[in-house]
């Protein structure tokens, strides 16, 4: 079943689901919408999440993941994995796509985000208390419109680093940028994001 | 291990992507250098910032994708069937068109015979010669292999052209390990399999994941939950039909299921280490990979 070749330790989510997903793939590559949707369905919360964060906005974040899972099945087909290339790699390449094309299309204007964009977290049963939801609230949006600020490069490795923890080689495949500028970018973007954050840190040193 | 060899190394240290030696080289200097240990200690409060904006999505959300692949699906197919009703004129066309080459190539052999005995009689002294052809020239075999693996291209419909790519796809193991290692009871249904797939996923991102955050626990418990009920249900049916080897690794999953389907949001991590660990040890992963 393992006939895709691994390079080099994942992110927690791409390991869990590279390997047994070889049977599946077949399967999804001849049509099969029930393959697909198991080998696929899986990374509809990241892929979601990396939308979200590249383009500040939760409906338009929905339209655009589903178009990526839309985009993923028409190519399906065609996809070789080799030289260590993970589904995960392709899956957030063709997203990475999918956003840069929503921003020429729709020339947004990236930097700013309302309180009403952020997208609602799901209600549980055990929510948090009211005053804790309004803080992670606030953390949300003043997170968000962070990464507005950040130019769209250095936004797309900050997210996939931060958020979904990819490794340095998977950023470089999904992106095309070299190490040496990943890491640099990585370094400023963070810099970037923790002055914004040094409130919510002093005050989650205080809890 | 220095300071300015570990500082580029935090951020890998904190998602778990360094080797061991590496690993067990940077949690010593953490240990004994303050600076970079507070460096780490704001990093991983800054990680647990970012994992509480983790955003969920909408409940409809996948089943809005499959919606449209169906309509892109049924628009392709419609495209199809349009030709089809566009072309549904074509026999009668082509009769047409059969009819009319069939009178020019007719009418062309008459005019050109005729033109052929005009000439003829104008020479009626002509000698004839007769040219023999030897009919020697070797022409070689060529052997009809009908090959199931080339088929001439053809318009089917989606459902007979699934069929008939599960035809010519034969499963191949990857490994002979894990041919040799197949029970001998086991040509498994497509639900036990699909059960089997859905298990280790859960079990394998179980074991490798760092629970930071506690909405990864509710959906990984929510899961564990569905396949526990599963899993008791495929249990029994195997039971029942004697299926010994299945059995026994079904029975092996109830209690990781169990125990992961009872972890909630203020477990601590020791719990989960637990659990963890009890994986590992196990080695039910390995287990339910080969089988």
């Amino acid at each position: 079943m393992d006939t895709i070749r691994l390079a080099g330790k994942l992110g927690t989510f791409a390991q869990t689901h590279q390997r047994g997903a070889g049977g599946l793939l077949e399967r999804a590559q001849q049509g099969d919408e029930e393959a697909f949707s198991l080998l696929f369905e899986q990374y509809a919360k990241p892929i979601s999440n990396f939308i979200y964060r590249m383009v500040g906005r939760g409906d338009l974040a929905e339209d655009l993941a589903q178009e990526t899972f839309v985009r993923a099945y028409r190519k399906i087909r065609t996809l070789h994995l080799h030289d260590g290339t993970q589904l995960s790699t392709w899956l957030f390449s063709i997203a990475k796509n999918v956003v840069r094309e929503s921003f020429r299309s729709r020339r947004m204007d990236q930097n700013k985000v309302g309180i009403d964009d952020v997208l609602p977290v799901s209600v549980r049963n055990d929510e948090p208390a009211p005053d804790e939801r309004l803080w992670n609230k606030e953390l949300q949006h003043m997170v968000q419109q962070g990464l507005q600020t950040l130019d769209p490069d250095k936004r797309q490795v900050f997210i996939l680093r931060v958020f979904q923890q990819c490794s340095y080689e998977e950023i470089a495949a999904i992106t095309g940028y070299s190490m040496p500028k990943l890491k640099a970018d990585l370094y400023r973007a963070r810099t970037q994001m923790r002055d914004l954050l040094r409130p919510f840190l002093e005050q989650s040193n205080e809890v | 291990m220095k300071c300015d060899e570990c500082a580029p190394l935090l951020d890998d240290f904190l998602y778990n992507q360094t080797d061991g030696a590496t690993e067990k080289a940077l949690a010593e200097h953490l240990h004994a250098c303050d600076s970079c240990a507070r460096e780490y200690a704001l990093l991983r409060r800054e990680q647990e910032l970012y994992a509480r904006t983790e955003v969920e999505i909408a409940r409809d959300f996948w089943s809005g994708v499959q919606a449209r692949i169906a309509t892109e699906t049924r628009s392709r197919a419609q495209g199809f069937a349009g030709l089809f009703s566009a072309l549904r004129f074509a026999p009668v066309a082509a009769i047409a068109c059969l009819l009319v080459v069939v009178g020019a190539v007719g009418l062309w052999r008459y005019f050109s015979a005729r033109s052929d005995r005009l000439v003829t009689a104008q020479i009626p002294q002509a000698p004839r010669v007769g040219v023999t052809i030897t009919s020697e020239k070797s022409v070689p075999e060529t052997k009809t292999v009908k090959s199931d693996a080339v088929r001439p291209f053809r318009l089917v419909s989606r459902s007979s052209s699934r069929a008939y790519a599960r035809k010519i796809v034969k499963p191949v193991p990857a490994t002979n390990e894990v041919v040799e290692n197949k029970p001998l009871s086991a040509d498994l249904d497509a639900d036990s399999a699909r059960h089997l797939e859905q298990v280790e996923m859960l079990l394998r991102s179980f074991k490798n994941g760092r629970h930071s955050n506690t909405l990864d626990l509710t959906y990984e418990s929510g899961l564990s939950k569905d396949l526990l009920a599963r899993n008791v249900l495929l249990r029994r049916d195997a039971e029942l039909s004697g299926d010994e080897p299945l059995t026994r690794l079904l029975d092996q999953f109830e209690p990781f299921l169990v125990d992961i389907a009872n972890l909630r949001d203020n477990s601590d991590s020791k719990e989960i280490q637990n659990v963890r660990e009890r994986l590992t040890k196990s080695e039910i992963i390995a287990a339910v990979h080969s089988f």
